[in-house]
């Protein structure tokens, strides 16, 4: 029986993923399910400037600033909707490969529902679907919305 | 605002479209929504082959047999499910190219969400989307539940 009790939903920030959230936070309040708010940093910054002579130190440095700005970021996007207030709401920021991150959260928390746009940051057609999204789509164990 | 009140539920009478048949009427049932159960079949059949035809009159018997079954088939799978006594269900065959049809009566019966199966009849492994489900959460206009 699908009754959806924990949703989640990747958010990248762009204005595709608040109407993901919004949809989400819509069927969260029918459910009166939890929704976990998961924004990932992609991961590589490490890797791909080691020849200008960035120390492990520096680097975690800045993952840490990368952390906190998205923490932010997340609060305030969060703070669009007045929803947020009457459910149970859960952000998260994690450091890695996006849609790995979003399928590994998705077994971890035990959600039944992911509410995912199908166009991102990058977006660039009405009628494509963004690589995060099919990963998503083929990857998770659970029923994927594709919001539009 | 999300409040699904017309579902399209595509099928192709395997068993996983029965489960996003399933999961369909439990949506529409929490939001009292209708049900469109539909399938797609081609009636373009070939005439000839080589040099031996069919009549007009065999061609159009042919293709009344293709629909009589098809509408058998739909009920059939409907009986599966006690749940369907209790929701509105609408019951619709579409011809042409599966995605195509699917798309084309999203738009004709202003359906609001679209629940998919991840695989269909020629559903091989687990962790891929099959095409007609593809092109659908692509091509579609309104959100797409993908089930698994």
């Amino acid at each position: 029986m699908l009754i959806p009790t924990k949703i989640l939903v990747p958010t990248d920030f762009s204005s595709y993923s608040d109407r993901a959230l919004a949809q989400a936070l819509d069927i969260a309040q029918e459910y009166k399910a939890q929704v976990y708010i998961l924004h990932v940093v992609p991961e590589k910054i490490g890797h791909s400037i080691d020849d200008y002579g960035l120390t492990p130190r520096s680097i975690k440095q800045m993952e840490t600033k990368m952390i906190n700005g998205a923490k932010k970021k997340l609060q305030k996007e969060l703070n669009k909707f007045s929803q947020v207030n009457e459910l149970e709401v859960f952000g998260e920021v994690v450091i890695g490969n996006p849609s790995e991150i979003i399928i590994n959260t998705q077994k971890d928390k035990k959600i039944d529902l992911i509410v995912i746009s199908s166009l991102g940051k990058t977006g660039l057609a009405k009628f494509f679907l963004g690589s995060v999204a099919r990963n998503v789509l083929k990857g998770s164990t659970c029923p994927v919305l594709l919001t539009k | 605002m999300l409040r699904p009140t017309k579902i399209l539920v595509p099928t192709d009478f395997s068993e996983f479209s029965d489960k996003a048949l399933k999961q369909a009427l439990d949506i529409a049932k929490q939001y009292n929504a209708k049900v469109f159960l539909f399938h797609a079949v081609s009636t373009e059949i070939k005439s000839c082959m080589g040099d031996a035809c069919l009549g007009d009159d065999m061609i159009r018997d042919i293709e009344n047999q293709i629909i009589t079954r098809a509408r058998e088939d739909l009920q059939k799978q409907l009986d599966k499910f006690p749940q369907s006594k209790e929701v509105s269900v609408i019951t619709d065959i579409g011809n042409g190219t599966p995605y195509e049809a699917i798309l084309k009566e999203a738009e004709d019966k202003g359906i609001d969400l679209i629940v998919i199966a991840s695989l269909g009849r020629s559903g091989i492994a687990r962790f891929l989307v099959g095409s007609v489900a593809r092109n659908v959460l692509k091509g579609a206009k309104c959100p797409v539940l993908l089930t698994k």
